[in-house]
């Protein structure tokens, strides 16, 4: 009987075809919104895409582009995702989601006059508006453009899709601190020996990937949390939601990433076995507690494995919590008595472990700020230490100007980052939260988008000049994920 | 309901939630949606019901699908609103049951779930795949799974639902609202020691000065800030990613957890974490031989012994570790191999390298899935193997002579004669004696296998057997066992009266045997054999003469040569032809 969805092959045609398209789409869709029709660049954007859709019609037949949930399909067959195009189809998902979109259908080859007609269209459309397609239906067959459709997004209830960004943070929230809620429940269950509810952490780590999958910004910015609590449950956290993000950009299917947020979740649970005296000593160690440290990742292992019957998912998080210091190179410990190559979750585990750990303070009540210094660590120890594909992944994920960032802006404002760009060319440009002082305090004021070009000059409204360094102005970047 | 059930199963209703009708519904999607939910539920219950290899079960479905397909070509989607004890489409209760064990609303209410959503395009898996959970949602542990996160887990693509996370909130988390509430919460303490150990190397004693490291960076602009292309991928990243995810993903993943328990037994030094990582191994040898990995399960072993014989092990250890070797001989296991030897795709030398790495306890499991087998080049593969684990415990065999089975009572003398221990003789000599010729016959192999005087006795008297290819096998075998002792019986044999009439086949058997002892006394016995004069006639051949030439050529003494070369110049034609074929027969 089929109980299995049927597998998919990673290298057909309909992959190749699908990426080219909506690469191709997505960049006249964004110079639509740079340049009028009769400019040359949006006439070569134009070419370029219709020589793809018209190729795509004259091998295929027809040209249908399909977006279910956070899948996209060609003609009905779904395109797998690299990771190197991951942030377009990003950036157009989350564009096509805006406009209610999720078809677009070319039923016989079309003109570049008709191409551009769509793509001025949809990126002039009203946002969250769930009668879009209606519009752009009626103003298609109005310019007798009949080999063009598009169709309506479905939304299914269980992803819940919040077009509204407060709700998303709000949700994402919720999700954050419940995490760090459970990380205490299992802490105590250990200590208590009694069995923990794999339930529950699994909700929530469904949960988070559900949110980080629609849009990682939110949790990504709670990550910024370094001092709440107890350190061990705070970084815990941290480190599942920078693997499940980091994981959804190398492709890991959906399934699998809420497996990935449990590795991280519970990657140190063998900290839970050390003595608190030995945890929290900041003098230096002796070489028994120096022993007793590094047999974390081994223990943790032994308490999964206890605590869970060998399955798909203990499996992963055993690996999480023995691999995370392995190293890349197989020089971290515990000494392997037999080289193997390390499993892609724990190379994962590994980098959000760091990553986490040295962005946080190092000095009593100082604020934790982002640093692209500790990325360029990251990116020189690479091959030694770290995966190098996945340390260029991460570094392209958290950003030149990572979220939480302090920014002083060449009109003298001051910002803190809130939104990555995931378009490369346009890295040096985020989203900030502008932040205005009053009544003795550092208050949020409204979002800017530093890609905005001022109309009459063509130059961009707002540019970054640096970076600051919020312990000078005594502002804690996590206070504004709140 | 399906004819094949018995008297008790017929009381299974499986309706009998369904709503009573007050009046006549005229609605046609309400009707249509009742007539879908009473398929939904009847499936369901069948699933849960009947062994999953019941073949009324993929009518069941089938029947399910086409009901789905017909409402969902009809209307966009088919929404089921789950109520505490009740399922109700567009307010109208389509099935209520308030007994707590056996609702199937409760079992999905209590779970969270409150909707769930069926789209057009519903594939045959993702039917298939929400029965499955529903069957289970029955039996789940709840601290482990429940009905939410198991669909969540199936990725649905025309299946969606609605759920709540009350559960959630059993244990009471403070969810900041503002600033002043998180600021309470924020702890801040020093960086404890332990960060640093953690990005410090293996044979380090020291911890990483991350202020110091951190400082000197500082001075330095990252590279990637003003270079981006140091952060492209190459193609050879993506395609490198690509196959790292599809091997994470891939089923057999669960499988790379050998490793990590093998690095436990090497690591480990308390008792009970090291008892739970044997455990698991153990499992795991389970499942690679549930699917016929041999090789894997080969190897797993192979590092068992490996670990015994290279690392420095307590007693305690090596006790533990030899549990998975007792294990994986055991009878659990060898069911197992059992099962995975009715594939078509199952290759006999890799479950002969696994077989050969077990340990005496597995020889009885062993032989009673020997009995069973059907295949002969298995059979053949497991009595080899047997004989190898077995050279040193024959006794352990002996309790299967007396099997009421001809053919597993061969298979042991077989086993026994290749173990080729003297001690086995006794009941070789029984098998001798058994009812069944084919029984018979490997005894006198195996008897020719262990060799030695004690089995010559025992093959003189097979010479006079009655049946012909015993007699042929105690001559041939004599010969092989080389001993002059029987030379005599074989002599005295082809020297009686009637020898001639016997078959060829036996004729050269003898003539085989005495030519395998390989002794110069016989020659002149042979001589007299080959010139004796002939009693056929011409053109027929003269097996007597033949024999002895082709004794004569195996004993290959000068002596027996010269007769056979004076032989092959007689006038005498079959005298001649019986030497010449001789002669040509032996390696120059």
């Amino acid at each position: 009987m089929p109980d299995e969805k049927p597998s998919l092959d990673h290298e057909h045609l309909p992959t190749k075809l699908g990426t080219e398209f909506v690469t191709r789409f997505y960049r006249l869709l964004k110079g639509t919104t740079l340049y009028d029709r009769k400019n040359v660049i949006i006439d070569r954007l134009t070419r370029e895409c219709l020589q793809v859709v018209n190729g795509i019609i004259r091998s295929e037949g027809n040209l249908f582009l399909r977006i279910v949930r956070d899948n996209f399909f060609l003609n009905n067959t779904r395109i797998i995702v690299r990771a190197d195009k991951y942030p377009i189809f990003k950036s157009f998902w989350q564009e096509m989601r805006k406009w209610w979109i999720g078809e677009v259908e070319f039923s016989e080859e079309v003109n570049g006059e008709y191409l551009k007609e769509l793509a001025y269209l949809l990126s002039g459309l009203e946002e969250n508006n769930e009668s879009n397609y209606l519009y752009v239906k009626k103003q298609l067959e109005s310019r007798n453009i009949e080999s063009i459709e598009v169709g309506k997004l479905e939304f299914f209830k269980d992803e819940d899709i919040y077009i509204d960004s407060e709700d998303q943070k709000k949700y994402s929230k919720e999700v954050y601190f419940r995490s760090i809620g459970l990380v205490k429940e299992v802490v105590e269950s250990i200590h208590q020996q009694k069995a923990f509810n794999v339930r529950k952490a699994k909700r929530l780590m469904q949960n988070a990937v559900n949110v980080i999958m629609q849009d990682d910004s939110a949790l990504l910015g709670l990550a910024n949390i370094k001092s709440y609590d107890e350190y061990t449950f705070n970084h815990s956290v941290n480190v599942a939601i920078y693997a499940i993000a980091l994981g959804q950009r190398v492709g890991i299917p959906r399934k699998h990433l809420s497996y990935l947020g449990m590795a991280g979740l519970f990657h140190d649970m063998g900290k839970t076995q050390i003595p608190k005296e030995i945890l929290n000593k900041t003098g230096k160690l002796s070489p028994e507690e120096w022993s007793m440290m590094r047999s974390h990742p081994v223990v943790g292992a032994e308490l999964i494995m206890r605590m869970k019957e060998w399955g798909e998912l203990s499996t992963r998080m055993m690996g999480g919590a023995f691999e995370h210091h392995l190293r890349y190179d197989l020089t971290g410990y515990p000494r392997l008595a037999r080289k193997k190559k390390i499993t892609l979750f724990g190379r994962i585990v590994a980098i959000a472990d760091f990553y986490d750990a040295l962005v946080r303070p190092r000095v009593y009540h100082r604020f934790p700020y982002v640093s692209e210094k500790i990325l360029g660590i990251m990116l020189e120890r690479s091959g030694k230490d770290f995966d190098p594909a996945l340390v260029k992944v991460f570094i392209n994920m958290i950003g030149v100007f990572p979220l939480g960032t302090l920014v002083l802006l060449n009109t003298n404002e001051m910002g803190m980052v809130t939104r990555v760009q995931e378009d490369m060319e346009l890295i040096d440009r985020p989203k900030v939260c502008l932040i205005y002082y009053s009544d003795g305090e550092y208050r949020k004021g409204t979002v800017a988008d530093l890609r905005e070009v001022d109309e009459v000059s063509g130059n961009f409204k707002r540019s970054i000049v640096k970076t600051l360094d919020p312990n000078e102005y005594n502002i804690n970047i996590a206070e504004f994920q709140i | 309901m399906p004819e094949e059930v018995s008297a008790d199963k017929k009381a299974l209703d499986l309706g009998g939630e369904m709503p009573v009708v007050e009046g006549v519904e005229t609605d046609e999607e309400i009707l249509l949606s009742r007539d879908l939910t009473g398929a939904f539920i009847k499936t369901v219950k069948a699933f849960r019901f009947y062994p999953l290899d019941n073949p009324t079960l993929k009518g069941f479905r089938d029947q399910l699908l086409r009901k789905f397909q017909f409402f969902l070509n009809k209307y966009p989607s088919f929404v089921i609103q789950v109520g505490e004890y009740d399922l109700s489409y567009k307010g109208k209760i389509l099935y209520e049951n308030r007994d707590v064990k056996t609702s199937l609303a409760f079992s999905l209410y209590k779970d969270g779930l409150r909707e769930i959503r069926f789209m057009k395009n519903l594939e045959e898996w993702e039917v298939q795949g929400i029965i499955d959970i529903l069957k289970r949602s029955e039996n789940i542990n709840p601290l482990e799974d429940d009905a939410v996160t198991m669909i969540w887990e199936r990725d649905f693509i025309h299946i969606s639902y609605l759920a709540t996370d009350e559960f959630l909130e059993e244990t009471p988390v403070i969810i900041p609202d503002n600033v002043d509430q998180f600021r309470k919460n924020l702890v801040f303490k020093p960086l404890a020691h332990h960060v640093e150990v953690d990005f410090a190397e293996e044979d380090s004693k020291e911890g990483v000065d991350l202020d110091e490291v951190l400082s000197k960076v500082t001075e330095e602009p990252s590279p990637f800030v003003s270079d981006r292309s140091v952060c492209l991928l190459t193609p050879d990243e993506v395609e490198g990613l690509r196959k790292d995810v599809e091997a994470e993903i891939d089923p057999v993943f669960v499988f790379n957890i050998m490793d990590i328990l093998f690095e436990i037994l090497a690591l480990e030094k308390e008792q009970e974490p090291y008892q739970d990582a044997i455990r698991t191994l153990i499992k795991v040898l389970d499942g690679f031989l549930t699917l016929g990995e041999f090789v894997q399960a080969t190897d797993l072993l192979k590092r068992v012994y490996i670990i015994l014989k290279t690392y420095d092990l307590q007693d305690w250890q090596i006790e533990k570790i030899g549990e998975i070797l007792l294990e994986a001989g055991g009878e659990v296991r060898v069911v197992r191999i059992g099962k995975a030897l009715e594939r078509e795709d199952v290759r006999l030398e890799e479950v002969n390298a696994y077989l050969s790495l077990l340990q005496k306890n597995s020889i009885q499991p062993l032989v009673k899935l020997l009995g069973e087998l059907k295949n002969s080049k298995a059979r053949r593969v497991f009595c080899d193997a047997l004989s190898k684990i077995g050279k040193d415990a024959t006794e352990l065999f002996i309790p299967f002579m007396e099997d009421r089975r001809w053919f597993l009572v061969r298979n042991i003398v077989y086993i026994l004669g290749r173990i080729g221990k003297e001690q086995s003789l006794p009941y070789i000599q029984k098998a001798f004696n058994h009812e069944e010729n084919r029984v018979r016959r490997e005894a006198i192999q195996a008897l020719g296998l262990i060799g030695g005087p004690k089995t010559v006795g025992l093959l003189v008297k097979a010479l006079t057997d009655n049946d012909v290819r015993i007699r042929c096998m105690a001559a041939i075998n004599l010969g092989k066992a080389g001993k002059k002792t029987g030379l005599i019986p074989l002599l005295e044999i082809v020297q009686s009266k009637d020898f001639y009439k016997r078959e060829p086949v036996e004729i050269k058997a003898f003539f085989d045997g005495i030519g395998m002892v390989g002794s110069n006394e016989v020659v002149p016995v042979l001589q007299e054999l080959l010139e004796r004069k002939s009693w056929f006639g011409r053109g027929k051949t003269d097996e007597i003469r033949m024999g002895a030439a082709h004794s004569l050529a195996m004993i290959g003494t000068p002596d027996a040569k010269t007769i056979l070369e004076e032989g092959k110049n007689s006038k005498d034609e079959t005298l001649r032809d019986a030497c010449t074929q001789a002669l040509k027969s032996q390696p120059s």
